[in-house]
């Protein structure tokens, strides 16, 4: 057995030795650090989790607008008698995915990229197929890149300027002008996973900036976290006060 | 003192003076692959300065090496808790994993700050009044133990182990991207470095070069990021508040015409519309509410697990000292923790054309900076920050590890009558083991700066902290429960790592699917640390064995008292 502390010497004997419990405090002193503890526990935790579970509780699948543009055409799309104008927003639909600045599964961005370079084919005549086809296979897929931009009808400013930087890597050699039955499987869950967001009022007020709850979680926690710190390191010291504490913690320093 | 500072100040000033000179002509022109001179001299000069405030601080015995000589200021030791707290994972892994994963990300930041409530509230002052130097010296006096002594060092080993691999990783990557060398090289020459700095400093000079690096840390984080704001036009007088009108901008979208700027490489600054940036576990970053809290909750039941941020607690003079250092310390924190996400969010708008490519994101705060154009002596002033966050913790956890081994183990458990000298070289062999177990581990690359810590604090949590949390606040929890707490918080862990390793090699592991969601690597204290509390109860209720009286006696009269 090694050296207990109670080997050391102690101050203040009390006889018998009480119990130690958290929820069965054995003397004035320890009944107000208890609730001081359970009150800023609590406090602390409904802050951090009971935010969260709000959170949950509001949220709502909301698509995005790009969302909304592929569920009006896709059903054409999927059928194979699209429109022009359906397969332009088909396209600028699929471009929304596949620019988005967040890490998409390989075979997602495969099946989203033969989607795009289906359809911008099925939009070409024949001698701009052949074409783009043949350009397809180009380190710099110039031609496909010019073909696609005038099909999809892309023009230089906005979004759409973002979405011409992103032809070169999206367009992708491909046999036919017909989906393949494997992407028709895929592309809707493929877009749900992609344009639908868990959205409340929380997350669309905005508040300096921010979207509500993204401050509430990264900003406003902290420096609560902080303002608790000081308010229990404050009201400990008074209780310990109080209870004539701090002259026998320092008595011990 | 006066004279350590003029020293100290000589030196700095003649090691970066050739600094400021060549690195003002060594301009940045790509992200990764190239030795970088500024930068380079930049960490050189940081890093020698710290040797010498660690040469003239050195250990001159044991009570040195692991107390610091409890000589320390509250603020002064919140200074080194908040510099042995910010890692390479606070440094470089939370941006990264918001780069990554959004509002998932913020799980980690809050569970890494929230934690410090818990600790503040539950332990500190009490851990301060028990008196002992490390966690294990509690363990084995709390449970009157000699076996859960050793086995409270060994796990406060392996938790220092497993903490450090993420720090030798983001030294591994800070040096290969400074020396351009393979990242291989870089692990061994920055765990050489790291190595050499601890075992000539020990804690009393750690302690003091936190404090030095606790500055640096801070100033060279946030000096990017003022320039970054100010150039995109957003408000930078406070990034952290100036940054909102870049989220908002991520998630509704940036037209190119709106800032009518560019990246380094002459990219709009543009981003279509990506809520999925910010709304919370969103399906596109295949997250969960359940993870999210999951990770929250074991990162802060794992800060008041942790043996080198307890033992922070032993260096402060007395029990009201503990509990402001806390405060202080989660102060200075702070201060980075809500500046990391400014990162991540200026790191996806200026990373968002295709044509930049893929980056790494465990170096996404980096190659903002240069994607922003910042000036080459600045970023290499930032990347030398990182190198001295993952530093202050990895020193920090190489004493706390080695004193686990020496103290704990070999002289408490093994040689009681072993003389200073004796202690002090055992002390230096454990830092050396430990140093290259965690380099070949660093070498394996095994995930991202921040999960490789958080299993660090999943194991902490499941293990250290119910050991404290009851042995602080229930008398009645015995060496029986004590046993059967530690043995169930470990069981879990090993389950949880072994699966995690056997998903990394393929092994064919039953019912791999539940257990990779339910006791997942990054959080499985969720679950861990509360069956290990609730096996305490139970072992000690059903034992025969009972708490010593004297026990009861010191938690009432000392602790408690």
């Amino acid at each position: 057995m090694t050296q207990a502390p109670g080997a050391e010497k102690t101050r203040n004997k009390i006889d018998p030795p009480v119990e130690i419990n958290f929820f069965k405090p054995h003397s004035p002193f320890t009944r107000e650090n208890r609730t001081l503890t359970l009150i800023l526990v609590g406090i602390w935790a409904v802050a951090v989790f009971g935010f969260q579970f709000l959170l949950i509780a509001l949220q709502k699948p909301t698509p995005e607008p790009a969302h909304h543009e592929y569920s009006h055409v896709w059903s054409s799309v999927e059928a194979g008698r699209a429109t022009p104008q359906q397969s332009k927003a088909f396209t600028r639909s699929t471009l929304s995915v596949l620019g988005k600045n967040v890490a998409l599964r390989a075979d997602h961005r495969a099946a989203l990229k033969e989607a795009l370079s289906v359809t911008v084919l099925g939009m070409l005549d024949g001698n701009d197929q052949a074409t783009f086809s043949a350009s397809l296979a180009t380190a710099d897929k110039a031609d496909a890149t010019r073909l696609a931009i005038g099909a999809i009808g892309l023009a230089d400013n906005g979004f759409d300027r973002i979405m011409r930087a992103l032809l070169p890597s999206s367009l992708v050699p491909v046999t036919g002008s017909a989906l393949r039955a494997e992407i028709k499987n895929e592309i809707p869950a493929i877009m749900d996973r992609y344009l639908i967001h868990n959205r409340s009022a929380l997350t669309d007020f905005t508040f300096l900036g921010f979207p509500f709850h993204y401050w509430f979680t990264g900003q406003f926690l902290l420096i609560f976290f902080v303002v608790l710190c000081f308010v229990y390191a404050k009201m400990i010291t008074k209780i310990m006060e109080k209870h004539g504490r701090i002259k026998k913690e320092e008595s011990k320093a | 003192m006066l004279s350590i500072t003029r020293r100290v100040l000589l030196g700095l000033t003649v090691l970066l003076t050739p600094s400021l000179a060549l690195a003002a002509g060594g301009g940045v022109t790509s992200l990764e692959g190239s030795f970088k001179v500024g930068p380079a001299i930049i960490m050189i000069g940081i890093l020698a300065l710290f040797v010498t405030v660690g040469l003239l601080n050195r250990a001159k015995d044991t009570s040195d090496y692991w107390a610091a000589g409890r000589r320390i200021s509250p603020a002064g030791a919140g200074m080194a808790i908040a510099s042995n707290w910010m890692s390479g994972a606070s440094f470089l892994g939370m941006a990264a994993i918001m780069y990554g994963a959004g509002y998932h990300g913020l799980s980690y930041v809050v569970g890494w700050t929230g934690g410090y409530v818990l600790l503040l509230v539950l332990m500190a002052g009490q851990i301060r009044r028990y008196g002992k130097y490390t966690a294990a010296d509690f363990i084995g006096d709390r449970y009157y133990s000699k076996g859960l002594r050793a086995f409270g060092a060994t796990l406060a080993f392996l938790i220092s182990i497993t903490y450090c691999v993420g720090q030798f990783a983001g030294i591994g990557l800070m040096f290969k991207w400074i020396m351009g060398v393979d990242y291989t090289w870089a692990v061994i020459i920055g765990s050489s470095v790291v190595l050499f700095y601890t075992l000539i400093s020990g804690m009393l000079g750690v302690t003091k070069n936190m404090q030095i690096q606790y500055v640096i840390i801070i100033v060279s984080f946030l000096i990017p990021l003022f320039i970054l704001l100010n150039r995109y036009d957003y408000f930078a007088l406070i990034p952290m508040l100036g940054y909102g009108g870049i989220v908002t901008d991520i998630v509704n979208g940036l037209v190119p015409e709106v800032k009518n700027a560019v990246n380094v490489f002459g990219h709009d600054l543009a981003i279509l519309p990506s809520p999925e940036y910010a709304m919370p576990w969103d399906p596109a970053t295949y997250q969960t509410a359940f993870r999210w809290m999951a990770i929250c909750f074991s990162l802060m039941i794992g800060t008041a697990g942790l043996p080198h941020v307890i033992q922070r607690f032993y260096v402060v003079p007395r029990a009201r000292d503990a509990r402001w250092s806390v405060v202080w310390g989660l102060f200075f924190i702070c201060i980075l923790y809500w500046a990391a996400p400014v990162y991540s969010a200026v790191g996806k708008l200026l990373s968002a054309s295709p044509e930049t490519g893929a980056l790494s994101p465990d170096a996404i705060v980096v190659y903002t900076a240069q994607l922003g154009n910042v000036f080459p002596l600045i970023v290499g002033l930032l990347a030398a920050g990182a190198v001295s966050a993952c530093f202050s913790t990895v020193s920090g956890l190489l004493v706390a590890g080695s004193s686990a081994v020496s103290h704990d183990l070999y002289v408490k458990v093994f040689r009681p009558d072993a003389d200073q000298k004796t202690q002090m070289l055992t002390a230096r062999l454990a830092t050396i083991s430990m140093a290259i177990i965690v380099a070949m581990l660093a070498l394996l690359e095994l995930g991202l700066i921040a999960q490789l810590v958080a299993v660090a604090f999943s194991l902490a949590g499941c293990t250290i902290f119910p050991l404290f949390l009851l042995g602080i606040w229930w008398s009645g929890s015995n060496r029986t429960g004590a046993w059967a707490g530690v043995i169930t918080g470990s069981a879990i862990s090993l389950l949880a790592i072994v699966y995690f390793v056997g998903s990394k090699y393929a092994w064919p592991l039953p019912a791999a699917d539940f257990i990779t969601d339910y006791f997942n690597a990054w959080y499985f204290a969720w679950i861990g640390a509360p069956a290990s509390i609730l096996a305490n109860i139970i072992g000690s209720k059903l034992s025969r064995d009972k708490t010593p009286e004297h026990i009861h006696r010191f938690l009432a009269e000392e602790v408690h008292g």
